[in-house]
């Protein structure tokens, strides 16, 4: 297990290793011009551009710039905003939480719900329950989240006035409002994990249910809530474990769309007003932590099999 | 030419199939089906469906039904390029990590985990936030996220059927190696790249729709339908139509790929029935 862990770790700094050297060709060697003057934007003085100049370590040889910019990124200097000046640290401390939040209320509510309609589709398959459940995972892939949002908005804020149809109130602000403008978002999200989470729960507990330990558990007279729950859920809960990690991927760009929609001034909101203005700093610190989350959730995903499923041994 | 024959008489694929021809025809043929042109405006904005318009006009007077119509053009030629150029690139990719056992494998593979590892929709914006927008980069911008999943689709397909009897039993006959990979190892790893295609044209066909969304894909005037959302969303009280006839033509369209590789993947591959979990057992750890 010590040795699995330790060469899984290695294996990620290796990868954090490759996306590091990704950005780093992206934004400082394949960005069109000189990068300082590109970072700047569009007003500065011939003084301020120096000094950035020198700062970037534009004169140094390019190894010496890479190792220069992560040492910055390790100690989590991003710099400041091209266009508005202000360090890019506040911002991320300001979006991240709002992000994350939602996030995390729509992961956390989508495993539940897809437990109960994967678990629940598998012990009644072929009835009109796991019908209506497969139909909805196989909608639920193919569906564009943008436009699930649109719908949401057209029935719960234009037509039946119940919800706000966009914007964002902290929850130190207003408690009350602040759960009714994160419903909306949280729901968008949501739809489209569990509509992923379900098909493999569904399957692999499908799996589960035939196997031996299920009949002996029967057998041995334990109630039917316990051989489903203590034995068969947590047998299924291996499969699901890795899928919630994947979905995070996607998870992280629909959320970028789903703040776009509903004007939620998170991460993905911080990112995509970057890009339509070019703000290189700020687009890089964004890519460069959403990469670098989903390498340690990924990480962590791996570590966690031993723990849930026992069997597991990692040679 | 057997698995054609089979595939004419599997219901699913024969359903999705037609549905994805009859989705190209109306793109193809759109100014066959419509008097008006995609950038024609007229004085009549946001007029509600009628015999004229029949999912009625936006903000500058533009005929709906004639923009999906349009937009389809577009939409469906920057998926299609972008899985293209996945699977140029992913394919080759998959069979080198499959069937290479040495460093070589090990450096493919952490370069596609990286890959992997960016959110799928951050490293296109990445890559359209330097690069200039047009057809080709936002193809290639695209097809960066889809490139890792194609290939590790395929390594774990190449993967499968190395370790098959017959793959084994062509070994113990003499063949070379040469001769197992190209006659034995290809014709079925074939098979998958056909299915992962159509499944990741409709990946593509989703995240195209999300980078127009956004704003960043082909520029406006030329319709496609991530930005009909985008753009009908800020009309929706004016009309609902505007964002909802482009929402279900994406939704539409990934749906019956989507199928259409299913139901392929049942036609090709009859051992997908026989041991639906073929590719379970053991510890299920990814990537180590």
């Amino acid at each position: 297990m010590l040795v699995y862990s330790f060469r899984r770790f290695i294996q990620a700094l290796v990868v954090l290793a490759i996306v590091s050297v990704l950005i780093f060709v992206l934004f400082r060697l394949l960005i069109p011009g000189d990068p300082a003057m590109v970072w700047l934007g569009l007003e500065f003085t011939e003084e301020a551009y120096q000094v950035l100049r020198a700062e970037m370590g534009l004169d140094r040889p390019v190894p010496t710039q890479y190792l220069v910019w992560v040492r910055d990124a390790v100690r989590l200097d991003f710099g400041n905003s091209a266009i508005t000046g202000r360090s890019v640290n506040t911002m991320l401390g300001f979006a991240i939480p709002i992000t994350f939040r939602i996030a995390l209320s729509a992961v956390l509510l989508a495993f539940f719900i897809s437990i109960f309609l994967g678990v629940f589709s598998a012990l009644n398959s072929d009835t009109w329950f796991d019908h209506v459940v497969r139909s909805i995972s196989i909608i639920g892939i193919a569906l564009p989240i943008q436009w699930l949002g649109v719908l949401f908005i057209l029935l719960f804020s234009i037509s039946l006035r119940w919800l706000p149809a966009g914007g964002y109130v902290g929850p130190d602000e207003d408690f009350g409002r602040f759960v009714q403008f994160s419903i909306l978002p949280v729901f968008t999200a949501m739809i489209s994990l569990v509509a992923v989470n379900v098909r493999f729960l569904r399957s692999s507990f499908l799996e589960v249910l035939v196997t031996d330990y299920m009949r002996t558990a029967r057998s041995k007279g334990l109630s039917e809530w316990t051989v489903i729950f203590k034995h068969g859920l947590r047998n299924a809960l291996s499969a699901m474990v890795t899928v919630v990690g994947m979905s995070l991927a996607t998870l992280m760009g629909g959320l970028i769309i789903v703040e776009r929609i509903f004007n939620v001034p998170g991460l993905g909101m911080m990112m995509v007003r970057a890009i339509g203005e070019r703000d290189y700093p700020v687009i890089q610190a964004t890519v460069l932590l959403s990469a670098t989350l989903f390498v340690v959730i990924s990480l962590l995903v791996d570590l966690s099999y031993g723990w849930l499923d026992p069997r597991v041994s990692y040679e | 030419m057997r698995a054609l024959n089979a595939a004419l008489r599997h219901r699913p694929t024969v359903v999705t199939g037609s549905v994805l021809i009859l989705i190209l025809v109306m793109v193809i043929g759109a100014p066959l089906l419509t008097p008006y042109g995609p950038l024609e405006i007229s004085d009549q904005a946001f007029q509600p469906p009628s015999r004229q318009h029949v999912l009625g006009t936006d903000e500058v007077g533009r005929d709906l039904f004639t923009r999906i119509l349009y937009g389809g053009r577009v939409s469906l030629t920057v998926a299609f390029l972008t899985s293209i150029i996945a699977l140029l690139v992913g394919v080759p990719l998959g069979i080198l990590a499959g069937l290479l056992r040495d460093v070589r494998e090990a450096v493919i593979m952490r370069i596609i985990d990286a890959l992997l590892s960016f959110p799928t929709l951050v490293l296109a914006l990445a890559v359209v936030s330097i690069f200039p927008s047009n057809i080709i980069t936002i193809a290639i911008a695209l097809s960066i996220p889809i490139i890792p999943r194609f290939a590790r689709l395929i390594r774990g397909e190449v993967l499968f059927v190395r370790e098959e009897t017959f793959v084994e039993a062509a070994g113990a006959l003499g063949a070379s190696d040469t001769y197992i990979i190209f006659r034995v190892l290809l014709p079925n790893v074939a098979a998958s790249t056909l299915v992962g295609f159509s499944l990741f044209f409709s990946l593509a066909i989703l995240a195209e729709s999300q980078l127009s969304f956004l704003g960043f894909g082909i520029q406006p005037p030329f319709p496609t339908w991530g930005y009909m959302i985008n753009r009908g969303a800020i009309f929706l009280s004016l009309n609902p139509w505007y964002a909802m006839s482009a929402g279900f033509a994406i939704f539409v369209t990934a749906l019956t790929l989507n199928r259409f590789g299913d139901a392929v993947r049942d036609v090709l591959d009859p051992r997908a029935y026989a041991k639906p979990n073929r590719r379970k057992g053991g510890p299920s750890v990814p990537q180590a």
